[in-house]
């Protein structure tokens, strides 16, 4: 083989990404990648990109929920009969549903830590950290009054987005949950509660009548696999 | 399907195989399917972008990675719909046509750009620019003392939590955006940057108590720990400690 036939093309890396060469030919080229620099930043370039391609694998995209208007006349009757729950309930446990203690099993978001949500050098608003702590010790009045009255911007503000809109759930106030889970932007909610909050908004929407849209983001969540973001 | 090594990329081989497993596959089974397949067309044309990147337009690693998703994403569901086959063709037609995606893709964003560039006289000469740029291969004396640096790189890197590790691995040795280590790492933007510089810091640190000098990775040290640790460890949500 020539020196020429040595160097480890594009199209060759790509090969070794997907892990398609047989061993022989993997470690001849690796070993000759280990030491050419042209080659092993060429691999590099390969691997990271594998990376991104793992990052944008179309799990977010394909497991997208089927289109509301499949199962519009399921919705109409789920909807009449939520509505009809809705009134019997309302009745029997208002007003004590309210501030309701959350059950037992109910799922928490993860709490974030202090100072992950702003950038070096910028402070959070106090209101906002008292939020937080108010979720994390579940003290949802305090929670909602802290998290409704704090100001954040970028991260933050999703944050405090989120969390609120799941007090507002566990509130039983799933209007303003909704309103505040349809505000936010999915692509950009980190991996560890991204599902979470599809979760949520799955919830919000059944508990507003749309079940059907509900049930569709249930598929995709039980389809997929935790690791793949939904975007609903 | 014949695939002969140097005749057509083995990955050119394996995407008849892949559209057939997703038409075929039923319920849960689709999910895997689909993931082989978006694997395999991404790192092909992501490859066949590369090739031709510096003869379009001049584009960023960045560029080359959204084209290739957005290509990859195309395909991926024409062939989910079977409005793509490739039934009937060769590993070299097949390996040809996804150039041409490649090419298509790399010219349109040239065009959304405005300065798309001529195509140099030597078709060739971008492709040997990339071979053999950097230094020569390594003599057996610099191959050495890379040995030794490697072990105590390793014992370096070791030492590194585990959430640490991974965020390094992300940023600096895969040179992932900030953002994008985030979401694979279940961290914010501002916690992957800190966690990335203050893991330089010790690595730096460790490499100059076992009396080495650290200024940047050698790509051929990235080579060296690709191979020799679990790629899959490099990524995940589990940030916990060790």
């Amino acid at each position: 083989m020539s020196e020429r036939e040595h160097h480890l093309g594009d199209a060759r890396c790509a090969d070794l990404v997907l892990d398609l060469a047989g061993d022989a030919y993997r470690d001849r080229d690796l070993s000759h990648a280990a030491q050419c620099a042209a080659c092993a930043s060429r691999l590099r370039a390969h691997v990271s990109a594998s990376f991104h391609a793992r990052a944008h694998q179309p799990g977010a995209v394909l497991v997208l929920p089927e289109s509301r208007t499949v199962g519009t006349w399921r919705g109409l009757v789920a909807c009449l009969l939520a509505t009809a729950a809705a009134v019997v309930v309302a009745t029997v446990f208002w007003p004590r549903a309210l501030d309701r203690a959350p059950t037992p099993a109910t799922h928490w978001l993860a709490t974030p830590s202090e100072g992950t949500l702003v950038r070096a050098g910028e402070t959070m608003d106090p209101r906002l950290v008292a939020g937080f702590g108010a979720y994390a010790r579940r003290d949802l009045a305090a929670a909602d009054r802290e998290l409704g009255a704090a100001r954040a911007s970028d991260g933050a503000e999703v944050a405090r987005r989120l969390y609120l809109a799941h007090v507002k759930l566990l509130r039983n106030d799933p209007q303003a949950a909704l309103a505040l889970l349809r505000s936010l932007d999915y692509t950009d909610l980190p991996a560890a509660v991204s599902r979470d909050a599809v979760r949520l908004l799955a919830q919000a929407l059944r508990a507003e009548g749309e079940v059907a849209s509900a049930d569709s983001l249930d598929r995709a969540l039980a389809r997929s696999p935790e690791w793949a973001p939904i975007l609903p | 399907m014949k695939c002969e090594r140097p005749a057509a990329p083995l990955w050119a081989c394996r995407i008849a195989p892949a559209i057939q497993a997703l038409l075929c596959a039923r319920g849960a089974e689709r999910d895997p399917a689909r993931a082989e397949l978006w694997r395999l067309l991404h790192a092909a044309l992501y490859a066949s972008l590369r090739a031709q990147a510096g003869r379009v337009a001049p584009v960023s690693r960045e560029d080359l990675e959204d084209i290739a998703s957005t290509k990859a994403l195309e395909l991926l569901l024409q062939a989910e719909g079977k409005l793509w086959s490739v039934e009937g063709y060769s590993p070299l037609e097949v390996a040809a046509f996804l150039a041409r995606v490649a090419r298509n893709g790399l010219v349109d964003l040239a065009r959304r750009r405005g300065r798309e560039a001529p195509p140099p006289e030597d078709a060739d000469a971008w492709e040997r620019a990339v071979t053999e740029a950097g230094p020569a291969e390594s003599d057996p004396l610099e191959r050495a003392s890379t040995e030794e640096f490697f072990s105590a790189f390793k014992e370096c890197v070791a030492a590194l939590t585990p959430r640490a590790r991974k965020v390094w691995m992300q940023r600096v040795v895969l040179d992932r955006p900030s953002r994008e280590a985030a979401g694979a790492l279940g961290l914010t933007v501002a916690n992957v940057d800190v966690m990335a510089q203050r893991a330089r810091e010790a690595l730096t640190a460790c490499m100059a108590a076992k009396g080495h000098r650290v200024a940047g990775l050698d790509p051929r040290m990235f080579v060296l720990l690709w191979t020799q640790s679990d790629p899959a460890s490099w990524t995940g949500a589990e940030t916990g400690t060790e």
